[in-house]
């Protein structure tokens, strides 16, 4: 089998996962796009073996083992910011704490600003981030009067 | 590190996938051998030069400096 050919089997596999996944979100049937999309790559790789055109050699293996370390440098780094802004936003808006808060300070306030009366001060505990929350909220309910 | 691969080839009346299917590499790289842009393997250095029947320093020089020197 020549390189194109797989090229264009690999491209008939493709679409037919997508049929595939939406026909599974039709039926609401979960387990067919999972175990159609493993037997695709399991077919796509067995295609890739029959191939008579030579299409690795030591210099692709180098070129695929440097790309693999480049994405994952990259992707240690992008995953690392992600969390910390996820544990960040967490930690801002109220999400139940792992530690328990500091002597003196009450726990976070819950995400709805409901809990604050319109002309109430707002608490000297309350974190920076939720400030914009709960102007937020209030510039929204003189908007609605 | 330079080569006379191509010339070697024009001895032999080769093309690059001839030379490349002989080898057991691709075309590609191959290209990229005699441009200087990869240096092969010793193994594949070594089936190049006796391929082409002549020794591995006839084929490629090293053109670097050696440290201390």
């Amino acid at each position: 089998m020549r390189r194109n050919s797989f090229y264009i089997l690999a491209g008939i596999v493709g679409l037919a996962l997508v049929g595939i996944f939406w026909l599974s979100v039709e039926i609401y049937n979960p387990t067919l796009i999972t175990v159609a999309f493993i037997a695709g790559i399991v077919l796509l790789y067995w295609l890739r073996t029959r191939i008579s055109d030579r299409i690795e050699d030591e210099r692709t293996i180098l070129i695929s083992q440097k790309s693999a370390m480049r994405t994952i440098e990259v992707f240690w780094v992008v995953f690392f910011a992600i969390s910390l802004g996820g544990r960040t936003r967490a930690r801002c808006t109220g999400a139940p704490q792992t530690t328990p808060p500091a002597p003196g300070r009450g726990p976070y306030p819950a995400r709805s600003s409901r809990f604050y009366a319109d002309d109430a001060p707002l608490p000297d505990d309350l974190p920076l981030c939720r400030v914009q929350d709960v102007l937020r909220t209030a510039i929204r309910r003189v908007g609605h009067r | 590190m330079k080569n006379r691969i191509k010339v070697f080839r024009a001895m032999h009346d080769l093309t690059q996938e001839n030379l490349a299917n002989a080898l057991g590499v691709t075309r590609q790289t191959i290209l990229a051998i005699e441009k200087g842009k990869y240096d092969p393997s010793l193994d594949l250095a070594f089936k190049i030069a006796r391929y082409f029947k002549v020794s591995i320093e006839e084929v490629f020089s090293y053109e670097g400096q050696l440290p201390g020197s």
